[in-house]
């Protein structure tokens, strides 16, 4: 297996494009991240999506968005595992390179959508869901986060306050983000006190709804060295899936499908936990988000609230994550965000201005997740 | 988009009527809904058998922003309920204030109307849970 790098990043603003296609902003950050690797030419590209069928009226997406993007006719493929599409579309891309069938790859991740109003968003988002068993009982994506964050409270004796205080961190990092969402600090009480969507869940412990595209240049790492001074060694891939149904698992709050994927990609970058410097991690929900920390080992079961408020997590604590603005505030084009998470640690780990932190990291990892632990994709990326 | 075919939910019946499950006739493990395949022992002999319907309340929320079909109701409770033999399921809660909800209460599954299907003319049934006193 060949040693894989990204030589080339490509961010769009996420926002509620009205003004914009899925082709033309797919297209923004496909030429961005070819921009960055200097054209090389593209022989391949996976491309992370969750529902064009549904927001744009639209199967066949990954042929239409290369053909507007000017890469003619080469072997494209959309990648579909719901929320973590990114993810799962990044290791499709991995594959490729590392098996030595093609040299220079992209990866892309995009979702439109602002095409629908939201609530009919919200009814694409639960396609997600165990249909017969629980969309029909009228559960709701943001039902699930409830059910397991009031759980989570009620086992660790952590206040809903307490979880907050990852959305509020989100927040402030975004600040700093160009390519964020919603780049304004929040306070505590204005998250506790937003319309509940289903208790203990407010509004403000949810992603917002928004367009975004993202796009990485793959190569084999000698061609990398090369081309730029600055590659990033994509040095750890792990997968893994579990039971769609809520139901199914023994303990709900066992994210098993985090942990299998992370102890795979720790394995082949041959690191331990405390080896991240930097992490970039799914909080579709904010608990979800907690129990991502837990699970990649980065705390204890229940501690990572703690963690958070002493800061252990902040942009400069010992482990800065989410300093993009997390899924809270960077915002969360579902199919694209896998791919913004993975450029955002490569961003940082090259030092470059717009996601830069005063350590200077070499390690990073980016978590993403499918619906309430569904599916999870880690990636662990080096500079070398 | 979310509407379920007359024969899927014909199918589904003995699950959503009468709560019946697989055991797996090697490890013993209990299915719901019903699997062909243990993902325990892998074994491919399993049986039908029915729950109880009696359980208590694992977690819950109360339902504020409802998908669009169940909008007419809420608010509502929906809670993963674990059944005598441990086996868990998610269904709504019904005749019972929200506010008095707790992890730990005792439930027993009733049969319900979920909603109405108006473009399909089709009335969804399906077990709820009440509080047992
Ligand atoms: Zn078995």
């Amino acid at each position: 297996m060949r040693d894989v790098a990204i030589i080339g990043v490509g961010l769009t603003k996420i926002d509620l494009h009205f003004d914009k296609s899925i082709r033309e902003i797919f297209k923004e950050a496909v030429s961005k991240a070819l921009d960055d690797a200097f054209n090389p030419v593209i022989e391949s590209a996976y491309i992370g999506n969750m529902a064009a069928d549904e927001f744009n009226n639209q199967k066949n997406i990954s042929s239409l968005l290369i053909d507007f993007s000017g890469l003619n006719n080469i072997p494209a493929t959309r990648i579909e595992t719901g929320e973590s599409s990114g993810g799962s579309a990044l290791i499709a891309g991995f594959n490729d390179v590392a098996s030595g069938l093609h040299d220079f790859v992209l990866v892309g991740g995009v979702e439109k959508m602002s095409e629908v109003v939201s609530t009919e968003a919200e009814s694409i988002i639960s396609l997600g869901m165990f249909h017969e068993y629980e969309t029909i009982q009228g559960l709701s994506p943001e039902g699930a986060a409830a059910l397991i964050m009031r759980l989570y409270m009620h086992k660790y004796n952590v206040k809903d306050e307490d979880i907050a205080l990852l959305a509020q961190q989100d927040h402030k990092n975004a600040v700093s983000n160009p390519y964020a969402q919603l780049r304004f600090e929040v306070t505590l009480e204005s998250i506790l006190k937003a319309r509940s969507i289903a208790d203990p869940i407010t509004l403000m412990h949810c992603a917002p709804i928004g367009d975004g595209a993202a796009a990485l240049i793959l190569c084999p790492m000698e061609e990398a060295k090369k081309i730029t001074d600055t590659p990033i060694q994509i040095a750890g891939i792990g997968q893994a899936s579990d039971a769609l149904g809520l139901t199914q698992r023994d303990d709900l709050l066992d994210f098993k499908s985090i942990r299998l994927a992370a102890e795979k990609a720790y394995k082949m970058a041959k690191i331990k936990p405390e080896d991240v410097q930097v992490a970039e991690i799914f909080d579709s929900y904010t608990i979800y988000g907690l129990l991502a920390l837990e699970e990649l080992g980065f705390a204890q079961r229940g501690e990572a609230a703690a963690m958070l408020k002493n800061g252990f997590f902040s942009k400069n604590g010992v482990k800065p994550v989410n300093i993009s603005g997390g899924l809270k505030a960077r915002g969360h084009p579902i199919g694209a965000t896998g791919v913004y998470q993975t450029a955002e640690i490569a961003l940082t780990l090259r030092g470059d201005a717009q996601l830069k932190i005063d350590s200077t990291p070499e390690v990073g990892l980016a978590q993403t997740l499918s619906g309430a632990g569904v599916n999870s994709t880690v990636q662990i990326l080096r500079r070398v | 988009m979310s509407d379920l075919r007359v024969p899927k939910l014909w199918r589904e019946i003995p699950q959503h009527y009468r709560l019946e499950a697989s055991k797996c006739l090697s490890c013993g493990r209990i299915y719901f809904p019903p699997k062909t395949i243990c993902n325990n022992c892998k074994s491919k002999n399993l049986e039908k058998t029915a729950l109880p319907r009696k359980g208590v309340i694992e977690t819950f929320t109360i339902i504020r922003n409802a998908p669009s079909k169940y909008e007419l109701y809420a608010p509502y409770a929906i809670a993963i309920v674990k059944l005598e033999n441990d086996v868990k399921i998610l269904a709504q809660i019904t005749d019972c204030e929200p506010a008095k909800l707790q992890i730990g209460m005792p439930v027993e599954a009733v049969i319900r109307r979920l909603y109405d299907d108006g473009e399909n003319g089709v009335i969804h049934y399906g077990f709820k849970f009440r509080p047992v006193f």
